[in-house]
């Protein structure tokens, strides 16, 4: 079992006071609290963070942990064995998911209820669980189906917090869009009963598509465009998440006009979206002393100023 | 299976479903952190089901944090800001990169 240094986790020295603990502490947990923290594993870095509080922060604890720390802490390494016959006389009713380390030391956490202790005669139900589920744009043209695997937290028959991994099939219902919940009626944590499981909230997420951007139920695709196809108009032909159509792109188009084709978007509940194909004009890239011509030509005969707007404000 | 639809909840499901008695569940209503859909009074008040989540974060929280419920009410507004932000950033930083060249 690997020794857990609780200071060195805090940022705090060995012999530092309860305030300092406290305010090391204070500023951790809003740093890594895994509702609010944008870090990778901020959840495993707020559980150690909290466990080092449990212990640090309660002056019992921490004598009891300092005597280890004495004993066998310094030593490092993955071998640490609390001494023969060792008893913590603080073990007792914690509330969380704590280390091995800390539940050979101290006993073990106690699943709870956070410190309310509800009169109330009507049962408690489990928890309600909730995780995101990315989805292919593809797959919500139509209803489908899609395997998910979580976890569902429990209680083993001495009372500690265990993870029990579970696996499902869930429909994923034609014209989801991103953001949108599926509620999965029973399938969260088990209630205090082992009965009246709680529900399973999905949030959907709709993985990026290397063509098309969503925008609630319409979708759009960039257009690339040659100089001259932007001039002159041309007829192209553009993917749609159903096949290929046929567009026809005005005369004279700016880079950036949005063409919008009705009902090529997303099925929704308020009917289907539309795409919008979005233009972008391209210079080729290889060039000739001809082509170079053709263009010098081009600039002596349109005499267009793009910038007129500049010479007139200067 | 009708998974999209929106389902509500009563007052008294809401209870069943967190750990806090109900005085805080009320306290919790009154700082608007879950509000009802539905319902003048309590026994016709109506919630979204995906509010008992919200409940769970503002009660872990009040827990990890020691923040207070106007506190709480606070951050959830502000996370779901920053979320909505972060999620529009990221649609429109992949939308600006199809338009320019490095």
């Amino acid at each position: 079992m690997e020794f857990k240094d609780y200071y060195k986790i805090l940022g705090v020295d060995s012999d530092a006071d309860t305030a300092t603990i406290k305010k090391a502490y204070r500023k951790l947990a809003r740093k890594y609290h895994p509702d609010v923290s944008k870090e990778a594993d901020a959840e495993d870095k707020f559980k150690e963070v909290a466990e080092a509080y449990e212990v640090l922060g309660d002056a019992q604890k921490r004598a009891e942990y300092d005597e280890l720390r004495q004993y066998g802490g310094r030593q490092g390494g993955a071998g640490f064995e609390p001494p023969p016959g060792w008893q913590s006389s603080s073990s007792g009713h914690f509330t969380g998911d704590f280390s091995d380390f800390f539940n050979d030391i101290f006993g073990g956490g106690f699943a709870g209820t956070g410190g309310f202790h509800r009169q109330e005669d009507f049962v408690q139900r489990g928890q309600d669980l909730e995780m995101e589920l990315p989805v292919f744009l593809e797959d919500t043209l139509k209803d489908t189906s899609k395997n998910i695997e979580y976890r569902v937290p429990g209680v083993d028959s001495q009372g500690r917090v265990v993870q029990s991994k579970k696996s499902l099939k869930v429909k994923i219902p034609a014209g989801t869009g991103d953001g949108e919940r599926i509620r999965l009626k029973g399938q969260g944590a088990p209630g205090p009963d082992g009965k009246h499981n709680g529900d399973l909230f999905l949030n959907i997420r709709l993985v990026p598509h290397p063509l098309f951007d969503v925008e609630g139920h319409n979708l759009s695709i960039t257009v690339p465009l040659a100089p001259w196809e932007a001039a002159l108009g041309a007829k192209v032909e553009l993917p749609t998440l159903e096949g290929r159509i046929n567009l026809s792109i005005p005369a004279g188009s700016q880079s950036g006009k949005r063409l919008r084709i009705k009902g090529k978007g997303l099925p929704g509940k308020a009917g289907q979206g539309d795409l919008y194909a979005v233009l972008k004009v391209v210079m080729p890239s290889k060039k000739t002393a001809e082509t170079d011509k053709l263009w010098q030509e081009l600039a002596d005969k349109a005499a267009f100023n793009p910038r007129a707007e500049w010479s007139q404000s200067s | 299976m009708s998974q999209t639809t929106i389902v509500l909840i009563t007052f008294e499901e809401l209870c069943q479903a967190t750990p806090l008695p109900t005085d805080a569940v009320y306290e919790v209503i009154e700082h608007g952190i879950v509000e009802p859909v539905e319902g003048g009074n309590e026994a016709e008040w109506r919630f979204e089901s995906h509010v008992t989540t919200l409940l769970q974060k503002a009660l872990r929280l009040q827990r990890d944090l020691d923040i207070n419920w106007q506190g709480i009410a606070m951050v959830l507004d502000l996370l779901e800001e920053r979320d909505q932000l972060l999620q529009q950033n990221r649609m429109l930083q992949q939308r600006l990169s199809r338009f320019l060249e490095e």
